[in-house]
């Protein structure tokens, strides 16, 4: 009797337990919404990057002066990561998150159209025009709205130890073949041309690819369209990874850069993009392809013997030359024409040319390319968030000039919009890097180029390079020679790979 | 009367053989420098944190150019994930750690007792599912628990704790195999003399079994500490040390402060190192699957 009575007891507390536990179902609560004291709350989700977070601080800072109904609540993480969005919507209570835009155009669904955003009116002209029209564009879904905006502005490139330079007497090359002779002159004079990340070619790599394509329709490949040279054009199809005339043409530069003994740091080819920079800082490279974040990020390896840092200008693809008929003499001459410092020669061939409007244009376009990781950082609102107004009121004083103004002053970056008198800097005081960039930037026929996802080919397939096979692993110099591809090898590789797998990419896509 | 008092003899050592002496001393030495590359791993990482990010980078073998002790002091203000700063994230290792590991090895206990001293339908169906539970890729069941976790509000919660209140797992298994050892005498004894189920089990059992349940305890407490895994996932806004440290890992990423890393690294593996070299004796001496005790 007593151990039935026992049993009982147990199976009572038991059915306690259970239901008690259930009963504590709540979660963490569906975006920020209003707290007891009347407030909205807005948490937001950043991504430090490489531009840490000290200016968001200070632009939240200065939000709340301005919005004291407004309780802002700041969550770092060094991962770019958005996934509760899509993974657990109700229980999220992130209300914007400032991180990657890598893939989030397969999640449309879950986020809140920011057209009204881009439409707004800040500082007298739109933020959609403080951006740049051509860069919202690009984030135009198929739909017509914009889900992201960039909160982040990287300029990519090469940048190179002027330091050194000056020293050594190297000048920045006009082309890709002054380039490669410019890194055979390092090697001789025990000079070490090239430490990199890996995947910070991409930068080049792309630029070089709109020099030859024109910007026009490097920016169609982003929304899946290839242009052939009768001008007729497919849209999401193969020929844009076997056809790219463009992507070889960049490509076949790589082997003349880093496929040499001596050209590239030994082991650089492992090396994580801090370990790289820190190196390049410290002398062990003269050039590393990378972006305008070298300096912030690297803050703690800069001191009063860190050589001076500059961006030069893309040097342009010799093979620009031999589309327009020139030969690379020819082609430096139209070069430092339209850079302003050609000689007198170079000025009276330019002058002779039959076609010399068209031919100065096409290069001087070439010339001012340069990659922008901007949309690459990209901010969006949750669909589901309680505090969407808020959101937006960030969102607008984040473009604001007064906003723009305080990321200008905290971390020196360059700044994802312009200001609203159209300028892109308001401080005298920036470094030789900061300064480079900008005049890269800023001159009146710079062309930026982006990589947009917002096309199923992209975000579904998981496509993000126009190229499958790592080139810069495959072209980088091994001292066991046999592991080192010809471009043609490489080339070969790469249209079998895309051959064999379209079917797959395609069904992948949902585009088959 | 003298006593005669017999004194016994003193056992004469026995000296090893040559050979013996030789295959010792090759042992010995094999077995220290592998010890000495574990010993080493950790002077090199202390080391590190002495150095600078650049120092670090560039020559990561040499002694520090210039020392810097402040880094072992700056971790604690500079290691701060999702607004949490280190000693909060040690806080929260702490409760973890002892609610966690309280409660998975409480839960086992009560279950391999009652499975190995009643007798009950069901009974080797719940040994079986134990087995069986064990060989469940946690890649499957992740996505799952997830979603119960947040249904149930365990998602950074202190409530996550009650899912470490199971039966199952390995920890079943080792007090089972130490129970079975136990004679059923002590609750026979106890129940002629009018104790109930409780009594024996709280008063008789459990004391038995002090040695093991503080050996799987200790073991349990170390994994917990390490865990990354868990708080990760279950517990963003709550992060343990050990996810304090990988997540800052990926951020030094970013920030190229490699040397903070290393002083965080440090510190964090002092509290297990410090409880292992305490208790290494007693998890050693009571952790046995088979039916000798090691």
């Amino acid at each position: 009797m007593k151990n039935y009575f026992n049993r009982i007891i147990v199976a009572f507390v038991a059915m306690i337990v259970a239901l008690g536990a259930t009963a504590c179902a709540g979660g963490s609560g569906n975006g920020g919404g209003a707290s007891a004291g009347g407030k909205d709350n807005l948490e937001i989700f950043m991504w430090t990057a490489g531009y840490g977070s000290d200016y968001m601080k200070a632009v939240i800072t200065a939000f709340k002066d301005k919005n004291p109904d407004i309780n802002v609540e700041l969550k770092l993480s060094s991962a770019p990561a958005f996934s509760d969005i899509y993974l657990d919507p109700d229980n999220n209570s992130v209300d914007l998150y400032f991180t990657t835009a890598w893939g989030y155009s397969a999640y449309n669904e879950y986020l809140e159209p920011l057209n009204d955003i881009v439409n707004t009116e800040v500082d007298g002209v739109t933020i959609a025009s403080k951006i740049g029209e051509s860069t919202v564009d690009l984030l135009t879904a198929k739909d017509g709205n914009v889900y992201s905006i960039p909160w982040a502005n990287g300029v990519c490139g090469l940048f190179y130890n002027a330091t050194v330079f000056e020293q050594n007497g190297y000048k920045a090359p006009k082309t890709t073949r002054q380039l490669a002779d410019l890194c055979a002159t390092m090697v001789s004079d025990k000079q070490t041309p090239f430490i990199y990340y890996k995947e910070y070619w991409k930068y080049m790599i792309n630029g070089w690819m709109a020099q030859y394509a024109t910007v026009a329709n490097f920016n169609k490949y982003n929304l899946g369209v290839y242009t052939f040279d009768d001008g007729t054009t497919s849209e999401n199809s193969i020929d844009l990874f076997i056809n790219n005339t463009a992507r070889d043409k960049a490509l076949e530069v790589l082997p003349s850069l880093i496929g040499s003994k001596g050209y590239i740091y030994t082991g650089t080819n492992t090396l994580t993009h801090t370990v790289s920079q820190t190196y390049f800082l410290n002398g062990r490279g003269l050039m590393i392809p990378t972006g305008s974040w070298l300096e912030y990020e690297m803050r703690n390896s800069i001191s009063d013997k860190t050589p001076d840092i500059k961006i030069m200008k893309y040097p342009v693809l010799s093979s620009v030359g031999q589309l327009l008929g020139l030969n690379e003499n020819q082609l430096v001459a139209v070069v430092a024409y339209v850079d302003g410092d050609a000689t007198a020669a170079q000025k009276e061939f330019v002058d002779s040319l039959e076609n010399k409007e068209a031919v100065v244009e096409r290069v001087r376009e070439a010339r001012n390319v340069y990659f922008s990781e901007r949309i690459g950082h990209g901010t969006f609102i949750p669909k589901k968030s309680d505090a969407k107004e808020a959101a937006k009121k960030f969102l607008q004083f984040y473009y604001s000039d007064e906003g723009l103004k305080i990321i200008e002053d905290t971390c020196g970056m360059l700044l994802p919009a312009k200001y609203g008198d159209g300028s892109v800097r308001k401080s005298n005081s920036d470094t030789t890097l900061i300064t480079s960039c900008l005049e890269l930037q800023g001159n009146e026929y710079a062309s930026s180029v982006e990589r947009s996802y917002t096309i199923p080919l992209f975000y579904n397939a998981g496509i993000e390079n126009f190229w499958y096979f790592d080139p810069i692993g495959a072209f980088s110099y091994n001292a066991n020679t046999s592991q080192i591809w010809t471009y043609n090898q490489y080339l070969e590789k790469e249209k079998s790979y895309w051959n064999d797998n379209w079917s797959q990419i395609l069904i992948d896509a949902g585009l088959a | 009367m003298n006593r005669i008092i017999s004194v016994p003899k003193k056992n004469k050592i026995k000296r090893r053989a040559k050979s013996e002496r030789v295959v010792f001393t090759i042992e010995f030495i094999i077995l220290t420098l592998f010890a000495l590359t574990y010993v080493f791993s950790f002077i090199w990482g202390f080391i590190s944190g002495f150095k600078t990010h650049d120092d670090l980078i560039l020559n990561p073998w040499s002694m520090p150019e210039t020392w810097h002790p402040e880094n072992y002091i700056d971790v604690f203000s500079l290691l701060e994930v999702n607004g949490v700063n280190m000693l909060g994230m040690i806080g929260n290792s702490l409760w973890l750690v002892f609610g966690r590991s309280i409660l998975s090895v409480l839960g086992p206990f009560l279950m391999a007792y009652a499975v190995t001293k009643f007798v009950f339908p069901g009974r080797n169906f719940l040994i079986g599912l134990n087995i069986i539970l064990m060989t469940l890729p946690i890649i499957g069941a992740m996505p799952s628990t997830y979603r119960l976790y947040s249904q149930l509000g365990f998602i950074n919660s202190p409530k996550i704790l009650i899912a470490s209140f199971g039966g199952f797992g390995a920890t079943n298994l080792y007090f089972c195999s130490f129970l079975r050892g136990v004679s059923k005498t002590y609750s026979e004894a106890a129940e002629i003399d009018g104790a109930n189920n409780y009594v024996i089990l709280f008063k008789i059992i459990m004391p038995l079994c002090k040695g093991i349940i503080i050996a799987l305890f200790i073991t349990t407490a170390v994994g917990v500490w390490n865990d990354y895994g868990t708080a990760l996932v279950y517990m963003p806004k709550l992060p343990t040390l050990a996810t304090g440290i990988y997540l800052f890992s990926t951020e030094m990423t970013y920030r190229a402060r490699m040397d903070i890393l290393y002083a965080a690294t440090m510190l964090s593996a002092i509290p297990p190192l410090v409880l292992y070299l305490l208790a290494h004796k007693t998890i050693l001496t009571n952790i046995s699957l088979g039916g000798i005790k090691g």
